[in-house]
């Protein structure tokens, strides 16, 4: 904890004024002003306060001694156990420039639209425990440097024949990306880092403990190897478009792809950095849903489940309007009446896959790479049931098979449709409650130190 | 404060429900149609399928004579029609009426069809979506052989239309109401889908957010070899398509199989 050399009081990060601010007088202070000596500096770890969840074991850690009663990451109410620890020292740090209320206003501006979120989530109370985390990123630099040859052809019509003419393209490449980041802590999804970003990288400062005054962070437990990959191929993608849409190549078709600069890709360095996250955790029941606010742009990234009766209500509403729509303007025909609802099956049917396979993807968890390295892998047997799916393709086979048969009574027809609708009123429910266990997470189960999803 | 702001909120969703249903049902009554005071249309049977005893084309006629007062009436029947229904009865129509008001029930053995076509006042009340109507709910008689029953049940819900009262549609509003509740569901689940699912950044703007360059010089093209491929050359030629436009009428119908 920091203390104010005039009076003795507590200093805090002054977001408006980028400065340490005394929370009694007042006074200002430079961030590396209250460094104890450049020896600090060079040293690879820090003294931090470590809280942990005794429900979740989730750890955020700070340099103050004073933490709220609450977990952000699993929603509970509850003191948290506190120890001190010795923390790696990270190199870079975008402090935060939005503040709380910036973050509130964001927030509430998002969730205007958001008709069907449950009303808690738009109480005031709720939205006032918004956590101002620092968030570790591994910020990478790579390199593209060296000669380059890639295949390349120009084909062309002469008579009955196609002529191409081969060539091979050559340059020298000389390309530097330094700044692209990958969040280090396996608490911190990567669905959420990944849209929260881009963070501007041109902001960050050499990392001293003293932004940390004030808000909490996250430990970094993801090695920097994760993700090397994933950002090498993307500084190559970015690369090889850029020399296959030059001005000299333009006009050739590239017979290759980007791999093609793998000998040259080099990564040069991996640096920890800090960056800003407002954090706040919406829990129901045994599924949580996240918050989180970009504390240096203000880009709001939401986990919006949805309130049943809201939307019920809503749809039901909504019908009566398309009721009315329908008496006025349409008189079914069996056939078309048919054909509409085995549309609407096939339609909703593809979405009930598709919500389907991405659950499956959130819950392996296929989709974190930071949190497959400590592997939180969960059941997702309960959440991906196909029946009602089965149910509604096998509606529409039906619905094919009359159309098929072609009888002259109507009730066929109406009967399959009748059946159809039904179904897809049910699959569409079904839907409805996927689309909220995607909007939402199962509750962390982290390794620092045990915890039990059930607690 | 807050419970009376749920109340207020309660009270404005029922409101709108009730104006709702208050909307709907003005629009579901129909309006009658202003009958001529002496009958001065014409009435005409021409069973040439010979659907119908003496006795039944009497008692047809009576119902139809009902109808006269609001425009021409006509029942006919046919054996044999290589064309469709709908084009055999639109021509029967303006060779028997012309341009005036009426209606003609089709009962076409060949293609097994049920065809109500009506044009000027009548066809403002009787229109396409109600002949469907009508001939959905008489089809059956038809189908049974039943043909004097389908005919007087055409005529008699015709005049109850034209009467303002309402017609018997009971599948229409189930499978509207079907249709609503999943389209209204589909909807809303697009929208919560389009409202709250953030995208990823794309590459661009990762690129302008951190330190980078790309520096490529020295670019060469330089030529390796050249392939040639057979590749005749298509002679075939698309031909023209022309259209031509038939005569303009102004009235309408539907039927249905039996």
């Amino acid at each position: 904890m920091y203390q104010c050399r005039s009076c003795g009081g507590r200093l805090r990060f002054d977001i408006p004024s980028q400065q340490l601010k005394c929370e009694y007088c007042g006074t200002l202070y430079d961030p590396y002003s209250v460094e104890d000596g450049p020896a600090a500096t060079e040293q690879s770890f820090y003294d931090v306060t470590v809280f942990s969840c005794p429900q979740c074991g989730g750890e955020i850690y700070s340099t103050d001694v004073t933490a709220a009663g609450f977990c952000s990451f699993c929603g509970a109410s509850t003191i948290l156990n506190r120890r001190l620890s010795k923390e790696q020292r990270p190199v870079e740090v975008i402090p935060f420039s939005q503040t709380k209320e910036d973050c509130k206003k964001a927030y509430s501006d998002a969730l205007k639209h958001a008709f069907f979120a449950p009303k808690e989530l738009k109480d005031e109370t709720y939205i006032d425990g918004f956590r101002g985390i620092y968030m570790p990123y591994w910020v990478y630099h790579f390199t593209q440097k060296g000669p380059v040859s890639i295949p390349a052809s120009v084909s062309y019509r002469r008579g009955d024949y196609i002529i191409t003419d081969h060539y091979r393209l050559t340059g020298n490449l000389d390309a530097s990306y330094d700044g692209l980041s990958y969040d280090a802590s396996s608490s911190f999804a990567d669905n959420i880092s990944e849209r929260i970003a881009p963070y501007n990288i041109f902001e960050s400062k050499p990392f001293t403990p003293s932004y940390l005054s004030g808000f909490y962070a996250d430990l970094s437990d993801v090695p920097p190897y994760v993700y090397s990959k994933t950002l090498k191929e993307t500084t190559q993608k970015e690369s090889f478009e850029k020399i296959c849409s030059s001005r000299e190549f333009g006009k050739y078709t590239i017979n290759s792809t980007r791999s093609c600069l793998n000998d040259i890709s080099q990564q040069e360095s991996v640096k920890l950095t800090m960056f800003p996250v407002w954090f706040l955790s919406y829990r129901k029941k045994d599924r949580i849903a996240y918050a989180t606010v970009n504390g240096q742009t203000g880009k709001v990234v939401l986990d919006i489940p949805v309130d049943l009766f809201k939307f019920s209500l809503g749809s039901f509403f909504l019908a009566m309007i398309i009721f009315v729509l329908l008496n006025l303007f349409f008189t079914p025909k069996p056939m078309v009446t048919l054909l509409i609802s085995s549309v609407i099956a096939i339609i909703t049917t593809i979405f009930y896959f598709i919500e389907m396979k991405n659950i499956r993807k959130r819950e392996t968890l296929e989709d974190d790479k930071g949190a497959q390295i400590h592997r939180r892998f969960r059941s997702s047997s309960t959440h991906t049931s196909q029946l009602p799916a089965i149910l509604s393709i096998l509606s529409v086979i039906g619905a094919i098979a009359v159309f098929i048969i072609n009888p002259v009574s109507d009730l066929y027809y109406y009967g399959a449709c009748v059946c159809l609708l039904v179904i897809e009123f049910f699959l569409l429910l079904e839907l409805v409650g996927k689309y909220n266990i995607l909007s939402t997470r199962p509750l962390p189960q982290f390794n620092h130190k045990g915890g039990d999803d059930r607690a | 404060m807050h419970k009376s702001l749920c109340h207020e909120k309660i009270c404005q969703l029922i409101l709108l429900g009730f104006l709702a249903g208050i909307f709907l049902i003005c629009l579901l009554l129909p309006l009658p149609v202003k009958a001529e005071e002496t009958s001065v249309y014409e009435v005409l049977i021409e069973d040439d399928a010979q659907l119908l005893s003496a006795s039944e084309e009497k008692d047809l006629r009576a119902i139809m004579t009902e109808l006269s007062v609001y425009g021409n009436v006509a029942f006919k029947s046919i054996q044999h029609n290589p064309g469709s229904t709908s084009s055999y009865i639109s021509n029967y129509y303006y060779n028997t009426f012309g341009s005036q008001s009426g209606t003609v029930f089709l009962i076409d053995m060949d293609n097994r069809y049920l065809w109500i076509y009506s044009d000027g006042a009548m066809y403002e009340v009787i229109t396409d979506s109600y002949a469907d109507t009508i001939t959905d709910n008489v089809y059956r008689y038809a189908s049974s052989g039943d043909y004097y029953k389908c005919a007087s049940e055409v005529f008699r819900q015709e005049l109850s239309r034209l009467k303002g009262q309402q017609i018997s549609q009971p599948m229409k509003y189930i499978c509207n109401g079907l249709l609503a509740v999943t389209l209204a569901l589909l909807l809303n689940y697009f929208i919560v889908l389009f409202l709250s699912r953030s995208r990823k950044p794309s590459r661009d703007e990762l690129m302008a957010n951190i330190k980078n360059y790309c520096l490529f010089d020295g670019a060469r093209a330089n030529f390796v070899n050249q392939t040639r491929k057979y590749s005749p050359q298509s002679s075939g030629s698309s031909g023209g398509h022309s259209g031509g436009g038939g005569g303009h009428h102004s009235g309408g119908g539907g039927g249905h199989r039996f």
